[in-house]
């Protein structure tokens, strides 16, 4: 038999215990829906037990930590998988604003420009005396040319816009980047004492939750509580400090972009993944491709109808000259040539130099059909119709790949939440046993009493 | 597995969130009227659309075409139907000058008659449709047949320094040559002097033309209405070009009893 003191003292064990718990189970009612917020619970043992001679018996309970549920695994699944949530969600954002810009299926969009565009010629072989024939060329001519011209410039100031949110990136990272340093500080200071320092972590995870949606990171934890994060192979956070990164601007395609730095050293690194990896994509690969078909189209255009024309005659049977610019071979500078703009009589039509042979212009319509646009050697319609289908496919498969790296996401993001996520029913229920527990502690603080009086007064 | 409240609500959420992007995607269709939107929402039925409009197009402008030479050929039958009637009118008149029974006053007249419908026929063959003239072949700026009428190699004499008359008068200048026998040219100003109003030549004295040679004058009038039919030396060909090297040349003989008065050739 213990003695009667000794029975209080488990009873005061029990109260403070108790109070704690309720505290905890409190503060996670408290903060059920705090973003980034891991429920905690007590973990209660028994204290250290005596021997009787009829066997080992306990001294009541202890509360040997506070828990703050989390796991680690799948933190790292969310962050992997949040990782290539925001780099297909970048792609696709970007390619349906690729999609805008060739305003397709519509009857204003540059296929119908171009079909305008050979079907003028056509007009012109009907009537190739006519001055309004010529005009209409000319002016279909100058549609097609503005049409080009103006996708051209939409797709280039799609990249400057995407290099402007890119600075804008790289100083949100290094904004996360200095904060979980500051963070790491805190955690190695508050846990030298060896208890967990949860509010400080879950902030920090949620830092970490956020930087991994901006580019792709490594995470590793060490054994004094701070987190060091690497951005490919580069070091980004280490313990206190955080390396910061810089952009430095180089010319590309008659504008300005910025590449990634790491630190004061300028030193371009490679960055994957997240939403920076989808913008650097986006600018520097997709956004490209599609210019440099556009630019295709206009250079062949040029190329093959100034080709055809030189060897016609114009109204007034003198020998053909340039259609268009020939300097103008990209799909921001074609033009139609300052001459034939000023004096439409200029457009040869004619194979042989009478005013009524319209055989350049029908060739001209006929280049169309010929296959010479692109390597693989396409017809105009067939060329602009797979440029429209390739950009539709890849923007369906960045729709897809987005929906089903969403679907994942919510998923271990759920598995996470189950993990950590505040149930108001079970605070409840945990509230009331432990309630019951401290009511149960109190009465044997009254029992305990009750027999001390009962001992006291047999003297 | 652990279900907590947060779960749940972000479950409802995520799944009326996407029933309300079907339910706006199937309301801009209803609104658009089209069921693809964007490239992206069906990328090879657009580019088979895009494809089908492509031919559509070419299709439209063929017709369009069409429409352009149709009306052109029917614009150009009435001109044609109009012509027939006049060579068949030609025809009459020359069955009727074929007769032994008429005298040169008839005859002439009759002839008079023939050109009135020589030059009603070239201005038929100069119709204009929508500013081209339609039986120009491709040279449809210039109008094909001119009325001038072209006299090759008619014979003259001088016997004095007096003036002689030509077949024809109303001669446009800078197209006399004047050759003899041997092929010889002479020279205006020099050999001989000419009236092109009145169509008359004189050799001139001190040039090298003999008084009793006969010379051999080619020129174009000015006109086909100043020719004189009772000339039986008198021809003058009508040259329109076909293509380029390919002329028509509607060579007109215009012998005094002959029924066929004009041939036409393709050279």
């Amino acid at each position: 038999m213990i003695g009667l003191t000794a029975g209080l003292e488990i009873a005061r064990k029990a109260l403070s215990s108790y109070q704690l718990a309720l505290s905890v189970y409190g503060n996670n009612i408290a903060n059920v829906d705090t973003p980034g917020f891991s429920r905690k619970r007590p973990v209660f043992g028994e204290a250290e037990a005596v021997d009787l001679p009829l066997g080992r018996i306990g001294l009541g309970v202890d509360t040997r930590t506070i828990e703050r549920m989390r796991d680690i695994y799948l933190d790292a699944a969310y962050r992997r998988e949040n990782t290539a949530y925001a780099e297909y969600e970048s792609l696709e954002q970007c390619l349906s604003e690729v999609e805008m810009a060739f305003s397709e299926p519509s009857d204003t969009g540059l296929g119908d420009v171009l079909r305008d565009f050979w079907d003028a010629w056509q007009e012109l072989a009907n009537q190739p005396e006519s001055a309004a024939s010529r005009s209409y060329v000319v002016s279909k001519a100058t549609s097609l040319s503005t049409s080009l011209a103006h996708t051209s410039s939409q797709l280039t100031r799609m990249r400057e816009n995407i290099d402007g949110e890119i600075a804008g990136i790289v100083g949100d990272i290094n904004s996360l980047a200095e904060r979980i340093a500051a963070l790491n500080g805190s955690i190695v200071e508050a846990e030298v004492s060896g208890n967990e320092a949860g509010d400080l972590r879950d902030k920090r995870d949620l830092l970490i939750d956020e930087l991994s949606g901006l580019a792709e990171i490594q995470v590793f934890e060490t054994n004094d509580g701070a987190a060091s994060v690497k951005i490919g192979s580069d070091s980004l956070v280490e313990r206190k400090t955080a390396v910061l990164l810089g952009t430095s601007a180089r010319g590309d395609n008659n504008i300005v972009i910025t590449d990634v730095t790491l630190g004061a050293g300028d030193r371009a690194i490679k960055i994957t993944g997240g939403r920076l990896g989808g913008l650097l994509q986006s600018r520097d690969v997709t956004v490209p491709e599609y210019l440099s078909r556009l630019d295709e189209i206009a250079k062949t255009v040029v190329e093959e109808v100034n080709r055809v024309h030189r060897t016609g005659f114009d109204l007034t049977g003198a020998a053909g000259g340039d259609f268009f610019d020939p300097d103008g071979l990209t799909a921001a500078t074609i033009r139609v040539s300052d001459a034939v703009r000023a004096d439409s009589s200029l457009v040869s039509a004619s194979g042989d130099g009478t005013p009524g042979s319209g055989a350049i212009a029908l060739a001209i319509s006929d280049l169309r059909l010929a296959g010479i646009f692109g390597a693989e050697g396409a017809s105009a319609e067939d060329y602009y119709a797979s440029l429209i289908a390739d950009l539709g496919i890849e923007a369906e498969r960045a729709v897809e790949q987005k929906e089903t790296q969403n679907l994942l996401l919510t998923e271990i993001d759920s598995r996470r939440e189950s993990v950590r996520g505040v149930s108001i029913d079970e605070e409840m229920t945990n509230l009331v046993a432990s309630q019951h527990a401290y009511q149960a502690a109190a009465k044997l603080v009254t029992v305990i009493d009750d027999l001390m009086q009962t001992i006291l007064a047999t003297f | 597995m652990r279900v907590t409240g947060n779960m749940i609500r972000q479950k409802i959420l995520n799944n009326s969130n996407s029933a309300m992007e079907r339910l706006q995607f199937a309301q801009t269709q209803l609104a658009t009227g089209k069921s693809i939107l964007k490239p992206s929402d069906d990328p090879l039925s657009l580019s088979k659309a895009i494809r089908t409009r492509a031919v559509l197009s070419d299709n439209e402008q063929y017709l369009r075409n069409i429409e352009d030479a149709l009306s052109w050929l029917e614009n150009t039958e009435p001109e044609v139907d109009a012509m027939v009637t006049v060579i068949t009118e030609l025809k009459e008149i020359a069955v009727e000058g074929a007769s032994d029974t008429k005298s040169a006053g008839q005859r002439q007249v009759l002839a008079g008659q023939v050109e009135d419908l020589i030059e009603r026929l070239v201005d038929l063959a100069n119709t204009r449709y929508a500013g081209k003239y339609v039986f120009a072949g491709t040279y449809t700026t210039t109008p094909p047949y001119s009325t001038s009428h072209a006299v090759t190699g008619e014979t003259v004499g001088f016997p004095d320094l007096e003036f002689v008359d030509l077949d024809h008068a109303g001669i446009t200048g800078g197209t006399v040559t004047v050759t003899g026998g041997s092929g010889e040219v002479y020279t205006e100003g020099v050999d001989y002097e000419i009236d092109v109003t009145a169509g008359r030549i004189r050799r001139l004295e001190g040039g090298t033309m003999g008084a009793g040679d006969t010379y051999f004058v080619s020129y174009e009038t000015e006109g086909i209405a100043s020719v004189t039919l009772d000339v039986p030396t008198t021809a003058g060909n009508l040259v329109r070009e076909i293509a380029p090297g390919l002329q028509e040349k509607i060579t007109r003989a215009a012998r005094r009893y002959s029924p066929r008065a004009w041939t036409s050739s393709i050279s």
